[in-house]
């Protein structure tokens, strides 16, 4: 079924793919999703996302990878629980989403950590809306996500006293603490210098292989789609629409290499850009 | 980090310079500053009709003192000034949230709100005088409009502007419509509320002093404006210095206020 809906290019099923790792047991299913906006200033209807249809397994890492406003976020916020859909359904673990849930947790791009809380209280912060703070163990669990992210020592740092890097370490952690099934991430390292981007991709690997989420990640970098994910949904722009489902066989841990060196990496980069060129092309054309 | 490491030790004479450096500047400062104005007064370039001496100011000051005028003045003067900006406080905040958090109210308040907030405050002094003659109640009204506004509509504005963002992370992580307000809303405000407070102290200043110019026979604007009709050029400056040490010690009162509220305020060096 994975194949099926997948064209991989040739270098890729000539090396054997290594389709056969992946886990199976479906979390996110989205059937024919279509998401419409009414956007008040032009009296028109925006259809941010068509006839989406995607599967995401458990415990799988989906990078979603496509051009600015092509409905990536949208997709995002749809599974996060505060976008209704327009048609179709999206379900998690079978159940129609309605709302936000514990299930999920989401890593923003511009961090969104509440100026006036600590970095201890940002990461306590969803637990505590969820009343789970005040449980027992509920403090202990918190200061175990500090140390995995590697917050020691800013617990009492505000986030305008933290770089970058290490705000969205403390975005990362306010998600895992509640420990959610699905971690949804809105092109999380894009506001980072590329260092230390690089340096919390393989972190982010690291701490996944702990914390054993399944994780939905948006990006439009087409090398960090292939560094992290294990399959790239590629989506087109107005309306979204999925293009094409790239399986990345790169091994894991790929903390442990270059990717980027791997012979694998330039042909799937190279396909990937191949379905993106057009959609920017387009995009520039029309001033996007 | 920085915090935990001890700093190197300092030279005596360093460490004393970067504690009271910027004191001995000010005092030098200030000091320079009155030594010029003696000067140019005694030296009669100026006409001490004009300008009096920082000498006989002083002088002044010290009679006020004396005789008691000066706190029987300033004690009804802040009397009046605190039950107003009170007021502004009690009403300002909480309407300003309520008309920054909901379209209705908002609505149904606005006119009247902007109607007030466009209108020199001024205008309404004889009319308040006219309603409740040269009591302190007229006076305390001018003072509490005068507060208000600023407060009231900084408080929407904090309201108004709250971070997308962070109303979307709170939704994600389930927060609920109360808990949108309370968790988010409120405290991203907090700052805002206090720079409307800062500024409804200047504006409330303002109302004392027009409220007390206009008719009255207490209080500081009093003792200014009778000094001014008694050719009394040196117990004016007094009443200024007054003037000038409450509105400073107020503001720098507020500032503190703030740091402790909200230290999380990133300061901004330009």
């Amino acid at each position: 079924m994975l194949l099926g809906s997948t064209v991989m290019p040739e270098s890729l099923v000539a090396s054997g793919g290594a389709t056969a790792t992946l886990p199976q047991r479906a979390t996110v299913e989205a059937r024919d999703l279509t998401i419409e906006y009414e956007r008040r200033r032009e009296k028109t209807r925006l259809v941010a996302l068509h006839g989406f249809t995607l599967t995401v397994y458990a415990g799988e890492f989906l990078a979603v990878l496509g051009p600015s406003g092509c409905g990536k976020t949208t997709f995002i916020n749809t599974v996060a629980g505060l976008l209704p859909p327009s048609e179709g359904t999206i379900t998690v673990g079978g159940k129609p989403i309605e709302g936000p849930g514990p299930d999920r947790a989401m890593v923003f791009q511009e961090y969104a950590l509440m100026p006036w809380l600590s970095a201890w209280d940002n990461v306590a912060f969803g637990l505590d809306l969820q009343g789970r703070l005040k449980q027992p163990g509920g403090r202990d669990t918190v200061q175990r996500f500090i140390e995995l992210v590697g917050l020691r020592g800013f617990e009492r740092s505000y986030p305008h006293e933290l770089s970058g890097g290490m705000r969205q370490r403390v975005g990362l952690a306010r998600a895992l603490v509640t420990e959610p099934q699905i971690l949804l991430m809105d092109e999380p390292f894009a506001a980072v210098d590329a260092m230390t981007r690089e340096v919390m991709q393989g972190e982010l690997e690291r701490i996944l292989a702990q914390t054993g989420q399944t994780v939905i990640f948006i990006t439009h970098s087409i090398d960090e789609a292939i560094t992290l994910g294990d399959r790239i949904v590629v989506i087109s722009s107005r309306p979204g629409q999925i293009r094409e489902i790239i399986p990345v066989p790169l091994p894991r841990p790929r903390w442990e290499y270059d990717t980027k060196a791997h012979p694998l990496f330039v042909p799937i980069r190279e396909h990937a850009w191949g379905l993106l060129q057009k959609e920017v092309q387009g995009n520039v054309a029309r001033g996007g | 980090m920085a915090r935990e490491r001890a700093a190197p030790p300092e030279p005596f004479a360093t460490a004393a310079w970067k504690r009271f450096g910027p004191t001995l500047i000010t005092l030098l400062n200030v000091g320079t500053f009155f030594a010029i104005w003696q000067w140019v007064v005694a030296s009669g370039f100026v006409s001490k009709l004009f300008l009096p001496l920082p000498t006989d100011m002083v002088a002044s000051l010290v009679d006020l003192i004396q005789t008691g005028q000066l706190w029987t003045n300033v004690q009804y003067s802040l009397t009046n000034f605190t039950v107003g900006f009170v007021l502004s406080i009690i009403f300002g905040i909480p309407l300003g949230l309520l008309m920054g958090a909901s379209r209705l109210v908002n609505r149904i308040l606005g006119p009247y709100v902007w109607a007030l907030y466009a209108t020199p405050r001024i205008a309404l002094v004889p009319l308040f005088i006219l309603w409740l003659g040269f009591s302190p109640q007229a006076k305390i009204i001018i003072i509490f409009l005068s507060g208000v506004m600023p407060i009231l509509v900084s408080s929407m504005d904090g309201v108004k502007t709250v971070d997308q963002s962070l109303l979307k992370a709170a939704r994600v992580f389930g927060a609920s419509k109360r808990q949108l307000y309370t968790r988010v809303v409120l405290p991203f405000t907090v700052p805002f509320i206090m720079t409307g407070v800062r500024q409804g102290i200047g504006r409330a200043l303002i109302g004392l002093l027009v409220s007390e110019f206009f008719g009255s026979s207490k209080g500081i604007g009093y003792l200014i404006e009778r000094a001014g009709q008694q050719m009394d050029p040196a117990t004016m400056f007094a009443m200024l210095a007054v003037l000038v040490a409450s509105s400073v010690g107020l503001v720098a009162l507020m500032s503190s206020i703030e740091k402790r509220i909200a230290p999380w305020r990133e300061e901004v060096h330009v």
